[in-house]
């Protein structure tokens, strides 16, 4: 029993030739999390895979459950233990990993959402300042008052080249969380695919629309609140807790889980703009396109020979930069 | 109607279990902090137990009662009185129109104090619940917290005021309340050997933890974590820190998340996903106790929980709230 | 006769906002404390002139603890 008092995985399925070792791991009385394989990685194959089998266990709902909480490599279920086993929640889990094909045969519903950014606008520049003034005067990750450079540090890359890569990839949205209406945005090509560590301790104050990175995530943030992730500049509403715009009308929510966006550079003054038409005027058009992720179709692009030589000159480089960057 | 005097440091209006099933839209649950006693005090002037009261927390509240009508207090003892005359808490209360209701003192046990009304406090619910996220700015009365000048409105009693008038607790069913929580946890699900040191799980469960000052409705944060805490060295893809991990999904309400070398148990308005580790989750029936534990005073200890323990816990705890244990 | 203004939240002194020497009247903001992020303001209850100042920024305080003394 003392040995094994920390243990905390319920339940295993084996590694195939397409899917890694599933481990149920017990996260409390109420909550069960499904992780994909025991190494820390960011593959957009085990979040296709998640929200599918994310989508059979809500359409299931069995008696006493509750919602659900994908990540990218990981599900966290939210239950009434009163009135479903957690060991059959497992096994039912269980079943939908069996049915399921090999994840190449996947086509999911996407939309692809165009997003404007003004990079290191004074608003968020100002989020900088206070954290440095008030949390963490010698805050490594500050450069000049702003993230930007840290970032490019942390990637041996250039500030020019860190915004080319934010605006060179769609971004995929694993699932929300972390704030109302956030989604996580991970890079659809891996040349693009920055990663930086968050801030310690985290900032106490971010305005809306700040758009930041934490690990190799991008989060765009949709109220003024605190947040650990290195800033890059500012987007539009995403979200909208008072419903007057027509697009929110139904539900305060933008994103949904499989969302890619599309970032385009503009002046601060448009991004400031938009806002006004958003809350205010409740006129702005966003751009949204209907569509499709064919999982076979983006295996072909990560593996094509440009894409995988790409990705090794740009993970060469990152090697290099994160010897060279403080530690936060 | 009440009308409120002085708000004191922070009075919000609360009910139980809150806005379940927006995990993934990034909305906590929100909920009374001290769930017991908000049920019990539901219980007392007949209202349905996760009916929605006021939360008071640290104590300098007063208020006018525009109405006639029953309510009781649970929670801390702020010495309630009513014009001047005290009142007992835990009862059922009749006021009067014009009544002046004080809780003057802060608790010396515990940190806050439930106030009930028959029949309810009248909000909107959002989003299914009429509790309020402070740091969301949603929820409850106006998204915020009670300022000089406000007036509630009641809901329906679900029965006769004359007969809901003394009605108490009958003896020993009433909470225990300190100044060092137990708070019984389960490991999970970051533990050993992968993520955290034995030795490290030992320090949490063996030791006295205070709470620190910044302690609020999103999380409750204990002193840093020794040097031997963590099992490795970073997190990989997740972030240069040994605490860092891919952004996953956060069981809230009771996990605790450890954010840099700060351990932080999240609750009621916290983040729901992001990218530190989780290394134990305090069950269901204790989340209470964080509830009352007062920060920069109070302190915390773990205790060592199974799964099968805490569900036993959550179904005593259910039937407390029954007319077995009213008497008059 | 000397009056002290007491904590009125556990906390951690967020600055002290009179001089020894200045008079203050009742109600008036004498110090702020940091509670649950929150800043609470700490007034004096009876109208005097500062003598003391008890604390320091960054103080931890309990209920009660005296903070600045009045000469009333």
């Amino acid at each position: 029993m003392e040995e094994r008092k920390y243990d905390v995985i319920l339940a295993t399925l084996p590694a195939t030739k397409t899917r890694l070792e599933v481990l149920f791991r017990q996260a409390g009385d109420g909550f069960l999390q499904v992780e994909y394989g025991r190494v820390q990685r960011a593959n957009l194959l085990d979040s296709f895979r998640i929200q599918t089998i994310d989508a059979k266990i809500r359409q299931a709902a069995p008696k006493g459950f509750i919602e659900t909480l994908p990540g990218i490599r990981t599900n966290m279920i939210h239950f009434d233990p009163e009135q479903l086993d957690v060991m059959k929640l497992i096994d039912m889990i269980k079943g939908f990993e069996e049915e399921l094909e090999d994840v190449d045969h996947i086509v999911m519903p996407s939309r692809v959402i165009h997003l404007p950014i003004a990079f290191e606008d004074s608003e968020t520049k100002k989020a900088v300042e206070k954290y440095v003034k008030e949390v963490r005067p010698d805050a490594p990750n500050v450069i000049n008052g702003y993230n930007l450079e840290y970032i490019a540090l942390c990637n041996g890359i250039t500030v020019p080249e860190v915004k080319q890569k934010l605006l060179g990839t769609q971004w995929y949205n694993s699932g929300g969380g972390f704030w109302p209406g956030g989604a996580f945005l991970w890079p659809m090509d891996p040349r693009c695919a920055i990663v930086v560590p968050k801030y310690n301790p985290p900032r106490t104050w971010t305005p809306e629309g700040t758009v930041g990175i934490g690990g190799p995530c991008v989060f765009t943030y949709t109220t003024p609140t605190g947040g650990g992730y290195q800033l890059f500049g500012r987007t539009i509403p995403v979200f909208q807790f008072a419903q007057k715009h027509p697009l929110f009308k139904d539900s305060p929510f933008l994103y949904r889980n499989g969302d890619r966006v599309q970032f385009h550079e503009v002046t601060e003054k448009e991004v400031l703009d938009i806002f006004e038409h958003v809350h205010n005027k409740t006129d702005y058009v966003y751009q949204i396109e209907d569509g499709e992720i064919v999982v076979k179709d983006y295996i072909a692009f990560i593996n094509s020979p440009e894409v995988v030589k790409g990705t090794a000159e740009f993970q060469a480089k990152q090697a290099e930069g994160i010897k060279k960057a403080p530690r936060l | 109607m009440l009308k409120i005097i002085k708000p004191g440091i922070e009075t919000i209006v609360e009910d139980w279990p809150g806005r379940l099933g927006y995990l993934s839209k990034g909305m906590s649950a929100s909920g009374a902090m001290d769930n017991v006693s908000l049920q019990f005090a539901n219980l007392l002037v007949g209202n349905p137990t996760g009916e929605a009261g006021l939360e008071v927390a640290g104590g300098y509240f007063e208020a006018e009662f525009m109405e006639n009508t029953v309510i009781s207090i649970c929670g801390t003892d702020m010495k309630p009185t009513i014009n001047g005359n005290p009142i007992p808490m835990w009862e059922a209360v009749p006021v009067k129109k014009g009544d002046v209701l004080n809780l003057g003192v802060f608790g010396e046990f515990g940190f806050r104090s439930y106030v009930a009304v028959a029949g309810g406090i009248d909000v909107p619910p959002y989003l299914g619940s009429k509790s309020t996220c402070i740091f969301g700015s949603y929820g409850g009365f106006e998204g915020r917290k009670l300022a000089p000048g406000d007036v509630l409105k009641f809901g329906k009693p679900a029965r006769a005021l004359d007969t809901l008038a003394g009605r108490k607790l009958k003896k020993g069913v009433k909470p225990e309340f300190a100044r060092t929580w137990e708070l019984r946890a389960i490991p999970g699900p970051n533990t050993c050997p992968d993520y955290v040191t034995k030795e490290g799980m030992d320090y949490l469960y063996e030791n006295e933890h205070k709470i620190q000052h910044t302690s609020n409705r999103s999380a409750y944060r204990i002193e840093p974590v020794p040097e031997y805490f963590f099992a490795r060295a970073d997190g990989g893809v997740g972030g240069s820190h040994p605490s860092n991990i891919v952004d996953h999904g956060y069981a809230i309400r009771g996990t605790m998340n450890v954010c840099g070398n700060t351990p932080i148990l999240l609750i009621a308005d916290g983040p729901t996903l992001g990218g530190y580790i989780n290394v134990l989750h305090v069950i269901n029936a204790d989340l209470w106790k964080i509830g009352q534990g007062t920060p920069a005073r109070d302190k915390f200890t773990f205790v060592y929980c199974t799964r099968e323990q805490a569900i036993e816990e959550r179904k005593k705890q259910r039937a407390l709230f029954t007319e077995d244990n009213v008497t008059k | 006769m000397d009056h002290k203004v007491t904590a009125t939240m556990p906390g951690l002194v967020a600055r002290v906002v009179v001089n020894v020497g200045e008079k203050v009247a009742e109600g008036q903001e004498v110090a702020v404390i940091n509670c649950m992020k929150t800043e609470i303001s700490v007034k004096a209850d009876k109208p005097g002139a500062v003598k003391e100042i008890l604390v320091k920024e960054w103080d931890e305080m309990q209920v009660g603890d005296p903070m600045v003394v009045l000469e009333i």
